[in-house]
C-alpha cells in the first residue's frame, strides 16, 4: 500500500498549480462563463504547451502515455482552479475514443491536431432522456455512396459552437451497430440550440438533419463502438472524481481562510464550535472522496477488474462531496459568498457541472445498485 | 500510488483466517454473544492462545517480542477478529502497550510488556469521573506522595472491563497547585490492590461497565508511567493510538453485506425487499459511506507506518465509524420492517439480531472514547488550524 504521489507526480502537481494560478484566474473563469470569450484559447494553448493535451495518448500518436495517476493529478488541479476548459470532454473522452477506435490515418489526422490544441472536439452522445447507454442511441447513420448521412438529436453537447468537430454516436442503419462519426458543426443540416444551465455555461442541443459526411469521418473498422463508449464513460467517471476533489479542496481552503479572518462577537467565526464542526465534516468528506477517487484511478492504472465499481463509488462520493462543500462554504461566507462579484458561486456551479457531466451521478448511483 | 494489499499481506490474512477457523469454536462465539462483554472461561483461554501463538504482538517491534509487522497487518488482524465478533484484548495491545513502549522506563517495560504479550495481563482505562467526562482535566481523584509510595483516593466511572481486567491505567491529580491539566499523572496498578472496589453499571447496550472506588489505595512510585505531572500528555499519546482502532469498518461491512443478502431473500408486499427502489437508494448511500470509512482506516494505518501521526484522520475515522454504525443499524432495521426489532435469540430475528445489538451499542460509540464533538474540535483545530474557542 502506498497512498502518496511519486516524487515525479508531486512535481507535476506543483507545476500544474503554479501554471493555473498564473493562467486561470477566477476572473478568466468568470469571463468564459459570461461568454467573452466562450473558449479560453490562450489558456488552452498554454495547456498544450505544457504537454497536458498529450498526456493520455500512446507514444505512437505523439502522446506521453503518462499514466492515469499523472493525468488525474492534472485534472485535480484543473478542478481546483475551476477551469473553464473542455479538458475531460475533448482530450480524455473524444481523444481517448479516437485513439481507441480510429484507424492510423484518422489518429494521425485528428489526434495530432488535438494534442497541439488546434482541434476542439465535443462528444455528442446523450439523447433524450439523457441516457448514455449506447443501446438507446437512435441517431441514424445511413450509408450513401462512399459516405454517410447523419440524422438525430443530441443533448448536452459541450461547447458545440466552439468545437471544430462533434464526435457523434450514431446507429448504422444497415448493421444496427453504434459508430462514432466526426461531424463539423458548421455544416449544412446541423442546427445548434443553446441550453441554459445553472452549471455549464456552454451547453447545446445539436439537431442533425441528413448531414452528409465522408466515409473517412466515421471512426475505425465497422465494429460496434458500444463497449468502447462504456469504457470511456468509466474512465471519465474516475477523472471527474479527481476534478471534483480538487474543486472541493479549494473551496474548503477558502472557507477555512474566511472563518479565520471574519470576526463577529469580537472573535473569528472559525473559533465557534458550530462553524468548526461544519468544516470538520467537510474535511472528512474531502479526504475520503480523494481516497475513493485515487483508488478508482489506480485501479484503472493497474488494469484491475473492479474499475467499474471503484469508479462508481468515486463518482458518487466525490460529486456529492464537492456540492456539499460548496453549500457549507456558502453558509460560512454568508452574504459575502452570495454576491455575484465574489467567486464562490463559480465553484458551486462547477460542482453541479461535474455532477451532471457525461455519465451523471444519478446514473452511477443506479449502476452501483446493480453492482450490489 | 497503490491501494492494494501486498501479496505478503494477503498471505498474512489467509494465515490468520486459517488459525481462526481452527480455533474459534461455535461454543466460544456463543459465549461471547451472550456474555454482556464479560469474558467467560473460553474467551480467557482464547486470549491466552492468541498470546502463546504470537498473534497479540503482530504490530509490536521485535525487540519487545512482537512480530515487527506494519500497522496494516495489525489492522488486518483486528479486522479478522472483528468479523468473528471477538472484541477482547484490543485496547491493551493497540493503545496502552504502544504508549508504554514510548514513555515507560525500561524496568516498567520489562514488567508489563511480556505479560501483555502472553495475554495474561489486561488493563482497563481509569479516566472518566462523575464530574469529569469530556472535560477530563477537571478530574479530582488524587494521588498523594507518601514516602516512596503514592496513596490514591477518588472515584472513577464507566470503567469498562474493570471487573475482569487485571490492572487499571489511571489518571489522577498529583499536583493540585499546578494549572489543572499540568498536575495530572498516570499510574498502572493491579485491580486487586487493597482499597479498590469495583461495582457494576449495567447499560442499555448490553455492556456491563463499572464504577471504581479508590479508598487510600497504596501504590509504589514505580507505578507511575512517564514523568510526574505529565499525565495529560501520556493520555494524549494513548488516545492517538486508541482512536486509530476505535473507528473500524470490517464489522460494518459484514453487517451491510448480510443486510443485502437478507433483502434479496425476504419479501414484503409481493416483492423482495431489494426490489424496492427506495431500499436500493438507501443501501447505495450506506455502501458508499462504508467504502469511504474503509479507505480512511487504511490511510490512518498507512500514515503510522510512514512515521506520521494521523491526528485529524483518526478523529474523523472515529466520528464516521460511530455515526455510520448508528445509521446502518437504524436504516437496516427500518428496511427489514417489524422483524428488524427482534433481538439475538428471538424467533424470526433476521441477521441473528446483529443490527439490534449494533443499534443499542451505537449511542456509546458516539460519545465514548472522546465524544464526537471533541473529535470534531480536534479535526478543526489540529487538522484545519482553526482558533480555539
Amino acid at each position: 500500500m502506498d497512498l502518496e504521489l511519486s516524487q515525479e507526480q508531486a512535481q507535476v502537481r506543483d507545476a500544474a498549480r503554479r501554471f493555473l494560478e498564473r493562467e486561470c484566474s477566477p476572473s478568466l473563469v468568470r469571463r468564459v462563463r459570461e461568454g467573452a470569450p466562450s473558449h479560453p484559447q490562450a489558456l488552452w494553448a498554454g495547456m498544450a504547451e505544457q504537454g497536458w493535451l498529450t498526456l493520455p495518448f500512446e507514444e505512437a500518436c505523439g502522446g506521453l502515455a503518462a499514466g492515469w495517476v499523472t493525468l488525474a493529478v492534472v485534472v485535480e488541479e484543473l478542478g481546483r482552479a475551476c477551469d473553464p476548459t473542455p479538458f475531460i470532454d475533448c482530450v480524455v473522452n473524444c481523444g481517448g475514443l479516437i485513439q481507441d477506435l480510429g484507424g492510423d490515418v484518422q489518429k494521425q489526422r485528428w489526434l495530432t491536431a488535438l494534442t497541439r490544441g488546434e482541434l476542439l472536439v465535443s462528444l455528442a452522445l446523450l439523447e433524450s432522456p439523457a441516457d448514455p447507454n449506447p443501446e438507446r442511441i437512435e441517431t441514424r447513420l445511413e450509408a450513401e455512396g462512399t459516405g454517410f448521412r447523419v440524422s438525430g438529436r443530441k443533448l448536452f453537447v459541450e461547447r458545440a459552437a466552439d468545437a471544430d468537430l462533434l464526435l457523434v454516436a450514431a446507429r448504422e442503419t444497415a448493421s444496427g451497430r453504434v459508430r462514432l462519426a466526426l461531424v463539423a458543426p458548421r455544416t449544412a443540416g446541423v442546427e445548434l440550440v443553446r441550453l441554459r444551465s445553472l452549471a455549464h455555461p456552454h451547453l447545446y442541443e445539436v439537431r442533425l438533419e441528413g448531414v452528409a459526411i465522408e466515409g473517412g469521418q466515421v471512426l475505425g473498422e465497422p465494429i460496434d463502438a458500444a463497449s468502447a463508449l462504456q469504457a470511456a464513460i468509466r474512465r471519465a467517471a474516475a477523472l471527474q472524481s479527481a476534478a471534483a476533489v480538487g474543486g472541493a479542496q479549494r473551496v474548503l481552503e477558502m472557507a477555512v481562510a474566511h472563518a479565520r479572518e471574519r470576526h463577529q462577537f469580537g472573535k473569528p467565526i472559525g473559533s465557534f464550535q458550530a462553524v468548526q464542526h461544519m468544516l470538520a465534516d467537510v474535511w472528512a468528506e474531502v479526504e475520503t472522496a480523494r481516497l475513493a477517487a485515487y483508488e478508482a484511478i489506480t485501479e484503472l492504472e493497474f488494469g484491475g477488474n473492479a474499475v467499474e465499481e471503484k469508479a462508481a463509488i468515486a463518482r458518487c462520493a466525490s460529486s456529492q462531496c464537492f456540492v456539499r462543500t460548496c453549500l457549507t462554504a456558502h453558509q460560512i461566507f454568508g452574504g459575502m459568498g452570495f454576491m455575484w462579484e465574489t467567486d464562490l458561486h463559480l465553484w458551486t456551479r462547477k460542482a453541479k457541472e461535474i455532477e451532471f457531466a457525461c455519465g451523471d451521478v444519478g446514473l452511477w448511483r443506479r449502476r452501483l445498485a446493480e453492482l450490489l | 500510488m497503490d491501494f492494494r494489499f501486498t501479496p505478503e499481506q494477503e498471505r498474512f490474512r489467509r494465515e490468520i483466517r486459517r488459525f481462526l477457523d481452527a480455533h474459534v469454536s461455535e461454543a466460544l462465539r456463543e459465549e461471547i454473544a451472550t456474555c454482556a462483554y464479560t469474558p467467560g472461561p473460553l474467551a480467557k483461554d482464547f486470549l491466552r492462545l492468541l498470546g502463546e501463538q504470537g498473534w497479540l504482538g503482530v504490530g509490536w517491534p521485535k525487540e519487545y517480542g512482537g512480530q515487527g509487522k506494519t500497522m496494516i497487518e495489525q489492522m488486518i488482524f483486528y479486522d479478522e477478529l472483528d468479523l468473528r465478533d471477538i472484541h477482547y484484548g484490543g485496547l491493551t495491545i493497540t493503545s496502552l502497550a504502544m504508549t508504554l513502549m514510548k514513555l515507560a522506563s525500561e524496568e516498567q517495560k520489562q514488567q508489563y510488556l511480556p505479560r501483555i504479550l502472553r495475554g495474561e495481563l489486561e488493563i482497563c482505562l481509569g479516566y472518566t469521573e462523575p464530574g469529569a467526562g469530556s472535560d477530563l482535566a477537571s478530574l479530582i481523584t488524587r494521588a498523594e506522595r507518601d514516602g516512596e509510595d503514592y496513596v490514591i483516593t477518588g472515584q472513577k466511572v464507566f470503567t469498562t472491563g474493570a471487573h475482569y481486567c487485571t490492572h487499571i491505567w489511571l489518571l489522577a491529580r498529583t499536583a493540585p497547585e499546578l494549572p489543572r491539566h499540568k498536575g495530572l499523572s498516570i499510574f498502572i496498578f493491579p485491580l486487586d490492590s487493597p482499597g479498590v472496589t469495583v461495582r457494576p453499571i449495567y447499560t442499555m447496550g448490553g455492556i456491563r461497565t463499572n464504577e471504581v472506588f479508590l479508598d487510600r489505595v497504596r501504590v509504589p512510585g514505580s507505578a507511575m508511567i512517564g514523568a510526574p505531572n505529565s499525565g495529560f500528555y501520556t493520555v494524549a499519546v494513548a488516545l492517538d493510538f486508541e482512536r486509530i482502532f476505535m473507528g473500524k469498518y470490517a464489522r460494518l461491512r459484514r453487517n451491510f453485506n448480510e443486510l443485502i443478502a437478507c433483502c434479496r431473500r425476504l419479501t414484503r408486499d409481493g416483492r423482495t425487499l431489494w426490489g424496492d427502489p427506495l431500499v436500493q437508494d438507501r443501501l447505495v448511500d450506506l455502501h458508499i459511506a462504508i467504502e469511504r470509512l474503509r479507505l480512511l482506516c487504511f490511510k490512518s494505518a498507512w500514515m503510522v507506518d510512514q512515521g506520521k501521526t494521523p491526528t485529524a484522520e483518526a478523529s474523523a475515522q472515529k466520528v464516521m465509524a460511530s455515526e455510520l454504525e448508528q445509521r446502518l443499524a437504524d436504516e437496516g432495521m427500518k428496511i427489514l420492517g417489524p422483524c428488524g426489532q427482534l433481538e439475538p435469540g428471538s424467533p424470526h430475528a433476521p441477521m441473528e439480531g446483529r443490527l439490534v445489538s449494533s443499534w443499542l451499542l451505537a449511542p456509546m460509540m458516539r460519545f465514548g472514547g472522546g465524544a464526537n464533538e471533541i473529535q470534531r474540535d480536534i479535526i478543526a483545530q489540529r487538522g484545519l488550524g482553526l482558533p480555539r474557542g
